[in-house]
């Protein structure tokens, strides 16, 4: 009797709460949120694109005042019955027509318009430029987590499972390590150290990736997870 | 990945994100912006998610918005729990009434008794009541086993209804 009565009581609590999260979850505004989300990735691009296309700018800037510095100083016998240099890959300084000038292109076309915001990159191919910690998206960090001897490798001591140690980041921080899983947090990461991580997964097991996601031999599911800098490794299984 | 699928992962895991993150910050404006910023990184990653499992996709959402929250509140705290018997749920049914003549004040009681849960009970709650999760699925994110999952749902529920008696 009891029981039922415990029972009975436990029904009715889930029901009030049930009720309650239905009534509280009528109130949030998912389509505003919905609406903000798409702004403000939008913003991020323009931002991006603007920081990108920018520092491409004045680059080409430097480089043209270097040249022309250049050419001031040596150029003066060859270039009096010439018209003045108009090519880029003149502008590059070298003779011939080979030289991969594309960036000096870009920043000053001849004939084409300049470079528009729908020639940021794709989404999901972003830069990490507009990661929460503000980096640029450019710095590679290549300082070795403390502690880390290079042969020993990231281990999940429950399993018995290596992954290849961390070689990229500013620091890492293993949070869990029992029989349930694996995680281990890395700071300061880029898209193409996570990228490269995987790859390196891949070759010590002899395996494929799907996306962030692996499989070990033995059943055990290594996934990858990057947000802005911080890199998620997770092994479970 | 077109606007229509990622508004549908949306749809699907909206629910589920923003509870998640009420539960570790208690604060709606923090879960809204949390959330926000959660899709904000699924629409980066879009391409990856496309190819992602829906348990996968879960996963890695939930992940986001957790480890965003620790950004919002610089460390998240995680209480140790012991392995002992959970406690004995509700015995008195009378101090439970029917869900259709709980009034305005007493939804706000047992709302607020939520609130007052230890972080780890309160996060379990809210991701099974409030984000619809099931004890497979909120195991599977918290990287716990399920037996723990019920466990912490069984003390949570025993403290809430220990706190609605006495009120």
């Amino acid at each position: 009797m009891d029981k039922n009565l415990n029972m009975t009581g436990q029904n009715r609590l889930d029901a009030l709460l049930f009720d309650i999260a239905d009534e509280e979850n009528m109130k949030v505004d998912y389509a505003a949120m919905l609406d903000t989300v798409y702004k403000k990735a939008a913003a991020r691009k323009k931002r991006t694109a603007f920081v990108k296309y920018g520092s491409m700018a004045a680059a080409a800037a430097i480089a043209l005042a270097v040249g022309g510095l250049w050419f001031a100083m040596n150029g003066t016998a060859a270039n009096t019955n010439e018209a003045a240099p108009q090519a880029p890959e003149f502008m590059c300084g070298v003779d011939s027509g080979t030289a991969d000038c594309s960036g000096l292109e870009a920043a000053f076309p001849m004939d084409a318009p300049k470079p528009a915001a729908t020639d940021a990159p794709a989404e999901g191919a972003g830069d990490m430029s507009d990661t929460a910690a503000g980096g640029d998206g450019e710095l590679r960090s290549t300082v070795m987590a403390p502690g880390l001897a290079d042969e020993c490798g990231l281990r999940w001591i429950a399993k018995d499972i290596t992954l290849p140690d961390i070689n990229f980041g500013a620091y890492y921080d293993v949070t869990k390590d029992d029989a349930d899983g694996f995680e281990c947090i890395v700071y300061g990461c880029t898209e193409a150290d996570v990228e490269s991580y995987m790859a390196t997964i891949a070759t010590m097991y002899g395996t494929k990736a799907d996306g962030m996601t692996i499989t070990l031999d033995g059943g055990i599911t290594v996934t990858l997870a990057l947000e802005g800098d911080v890199l998620n490794i997770s092994a479970r299984g | 990945m077109a606007r229509w699928e990622f508004e549908a992962i949306y749809k699907a895991f909206s629910r589920m994100v923003y509870w998640a993150a009420y539960g570790v910050t208690k604060s709606e404006s923090d879960a809204g912006d949390v959330t926000q910023e959660t899709f904000i990184r699924a629409l980066k990653y879009a391409d990856k998610l496309k190819d992602m499992e829906e348990a996968q996709i879960k996963a890695w959402l939930y992940r986001v918005c957790i480890n965003l929250c620790m950004d919002n509140k610089r460390r998240l705290k995680r209480e140790q729990l012991s392995d002992e018997l959970p406690e004995t749920a509700v015995e008195n049914e009378a101090e439970l009434p029917e869900v259709s003549v709980v009034n305005a004040e007493q939804r706000r009681m047992i709302r607020q008794a939520v609130e007052d849960l230890p972080d780890i009970y309160r996060e379990t709650v809210m991701l099974h009541y409030f984000s619809g999760l099931q004890y497979g699925d909120i195991a599977a994110m918290q990287g716990v086993s399920e037996g723990t999952v019920k466990s912490r749902m069984a003390r949570a529920k025993a403290k809430l209804a220990k706190a609605l008696e006495r009120r």
